[in-house]
């Protein structure tokens, strides 16, 4: 049994090994020898040229800020919206739970969102990703069944010694809840740095690329001609290799956050019923 | 009192506790008010824009003024030659996804179950789980490096058989096993997790109860874990029939790349309405695919919900 785990094992890590060790490769040794497990000439001249990229560098940037202001306000939005939907008593929230579940499952799909995003004049503006994509509906659900289930009884508390809604909430709940919360922030935050086809729609500019829209460009414009078509290789100037350190330096933040994250990420799948 | 004024009575009354609520809930709703405008924007506006469909909407024009066709659209996308191709790409893909990518789990998760050791069956559960968090374009990457025609760790191996290359990413031919192959590479880890914990739910007595009747492995497998599995793999199977209809945009789209030959055989509902609409600007027509896919799709969703409401007593939502 251990031996076929450990086969499956393999095959999920060998093409991320191979990745690794080819950004390692001097483009010479990797256009003779191929993909090799270990590399035979060791070189960093494609992190060098990945570096020297200041498109790549901006993307980066594009980025990180698009995952991290997005998320912030998407977390700071869903809470918003869960915390009174959470609430037994107010009147309307059973309508208002059902549009925006359903504005999850029917909308507009892509064509009309992007007039909609045109019209609010976020087109080719980094904000359009962060407003235009800032609630997942079913991250409310999730967040809602949380807050449902923080005893009622403390919030009544706090609210008799002259606390109100505003100041339970965040004096409160907020810090009741800082693993659900910590687990939509995760869900967002990881969505947002994998996200490219609404980059692709939304942003023309190549200077406001997100990383991942940036990377695809790179490894297309290689794969038109076959993967390589053995140009620049007698100067030895990194073409695939340099490929490969772009999707090496674009995993290594998702490999450092994953042991924080997958945990949280676990806790999702049970939290909320099963989504994919 | 005639039944007008009555009617007009009641809706006062609807004002009124809408009114009172207000008043006496008003920083619930105040709360609510960001997220509730954006979600009206971005969610709910765009549903009106969905009328493009049944028009012939240039962007010139603008939305109120475009010429209203009707279904002519619709028409045009079902008559076309394109759409059979298209519908049988989408249902064919997905058909495959089920085939592979639903039982692969369940054997990873079986597995995992059977290892020995805690530290290696922890240790080998978390990386089966790191694809599920890269993006299709990372993941292409390392399919790039397995099977580009030139210098990958696949082609090497034939060419060290002394077997012919194969250009596995850039033929019509082979477009296909690489979708399903990535497919069920990034999903293998992460779908086997609900069934790992279904695994651990099992009560021991039982095969406890089987090895004193000097049950088998196999028999205990098919008699004890498979039947006690079967409600959540009913659930899991259910879900996935529900989404036949959706196709992963993200994977389709990179894997085609620029490579117009990838089409016949790659292109899905999705794609082809970013190609048309996005690529070609027919708004129109490539909204109205998205409305034939929406209505087909939900219609899928609601009914698999039914089913496994009906079969588990669970529902989705």
């Amino acid at each position: 049994m251990r031996a076929i785990v450990f086969l499956l094992i393999l095959m999920i890590l060998l093409p991320i090994w191979f990745v690794f060790t080819t950004s390692f490769t001097s483009e010479v040794a990797y256009l003779r020898d191929g993909v090799q497990i270990i590399p035979k000439e060791f070189s960093l001249k494609a992190y060098e040229m990945v570096f020297e990229k200041p498109l790549f560098l901006r993307s980066i940037g594009n980025s990180l800020f698009v995952t991290i202001v997005g998320s912030v306000l998407s977390l700071v939005a869903t809470a918003l919206m869960a915390y009174p939907l959470s609430k037994t008593f107010l009147p309307g929230r059973r309508w208002i739970m059902f549009v925006t579940y359903m504005s999850g499952l029917f909308n507009g799909g892509v064509i009309p969102t992007w007039l909609v995003v045109k019209w609010t004049g976020l087109y080719n503006s980094l904000w359009s990703l962060i407003i235009a994509l800032m609630i997942m509906p079913w991250l409310i659900v999730l967040l809602r069944n949380f807050f449902l289930s923080v005893p009622r009884e403390i919030e009544e508390a706090g609210m008799i010694d002259g606390c109100g809604v505003f100041q339970a909430f965040v004096k409160i709940v907020i810090p009741m809840s800082l693993p659900a919360l910590a687990t939509t922030f995760m869900y967002y935050s990881l969505f947002r740095w994998n996200e490219w086809f609404n980059a692709l729609v939304f942003i023309q500019d190549r200077e406001l690329w997100p990383l991942q829209v940036f990377l695809r460009d790179v490894l297309l414009m290689g794969s038109v001609s076959g993967g390589g078509t053995g140009t620049d290789t007698s100067q030895g100037i990194p073409n695939e290799t340099y490929k490969m350190a772009m999707v090496v330096l674009s995993t290594i933040p998702v490999l450092i956050m994953y042991p924080f994250v997958q945990k949280f990420f676990i806790k999702g799948l049970t939290m909320g019923g099963v989504k994919q | 009192m005639d039944h007008r004024s009555l009617s007009g009575e009641k809706k006062k009354n609807v004002f009124r506790r809408f009114a009172d609520a207000l008043v006496k809930y008003w920083p619930y709703y105040l709360m609510m008010l960001f997220p509730a405008v954006i979600i009206i924007i971005y969610k709910i506006v765009p549903l009106y824009g969905l009328q493009i469909a049944f028009k012939e909407y240039y962007p010139r024009i603008g939305i109120e003024d475009s010429e209203w066709v009707g279904f002519a659209h619709f028409k045009k996308f079902f008559t076309g030659s394109d759409f059979l191709r298209v519908f049988a790409n989408t249902l064919y893909l997905n058909f495959l996804k089920i085939l592979f990518g639903f039982p692969a789990p369940i054997l990873l998760a079986l597995a995992f179950n059977a290892v020995s050791g805690k530290i290696f069956q922890r240790t080998t559960q978390i990386i089966s789980y790191i694809p599920q968090f890269l993006s299709w374009v990372i993941v292409y990457g390392f399919m790039y490096m397995l099977f580009n025609y030139n210098y990958g760790a696949l082609n090497l191996l034939l060419e060290g058989m002394g077997l012919e290359k194969v250009p596995f990413l850039a033929s019509e031919k082979w477009i296909v096993p690489m979708l399903i192959f990535s497919y069920v590479w990034k999903n293998i880890g992460w779908g086997s997790i609900v069934y790992f914990a279904a695994l651990g739910n099992i009560n021991t007595d039982y095969y406890e109860a089987a090895e004193i009747d000097g049950a088998s492995k196999w028999s205990k497998l098919i008699y004890i874990t498979l039947p006690l599995l079967l409600p959540i793999m009913t659930l899991m199977f259910l879900i996935q029939i529900g989404t036949l209809l959706y196709g992963d945009f993200e994977q389709n789209l990179i894997f085609m790349g620029m490579n117009s030959l990838l089409r016949k055989r790659g292109e899905i509902l999705e794609t082809y309405m970013y190609n048309l609409g996005i690529g070609n600007q027919q708004y129109s027509f490539a909204t109205a695919v998205g409305i034939f896919q929406s209505v087909f799709g939900a219609t899928l969703v609601i009914i698999s919900n039914f089913l496994t409401k009906r079969l588990n007593g669970y529902s989705i939502w």
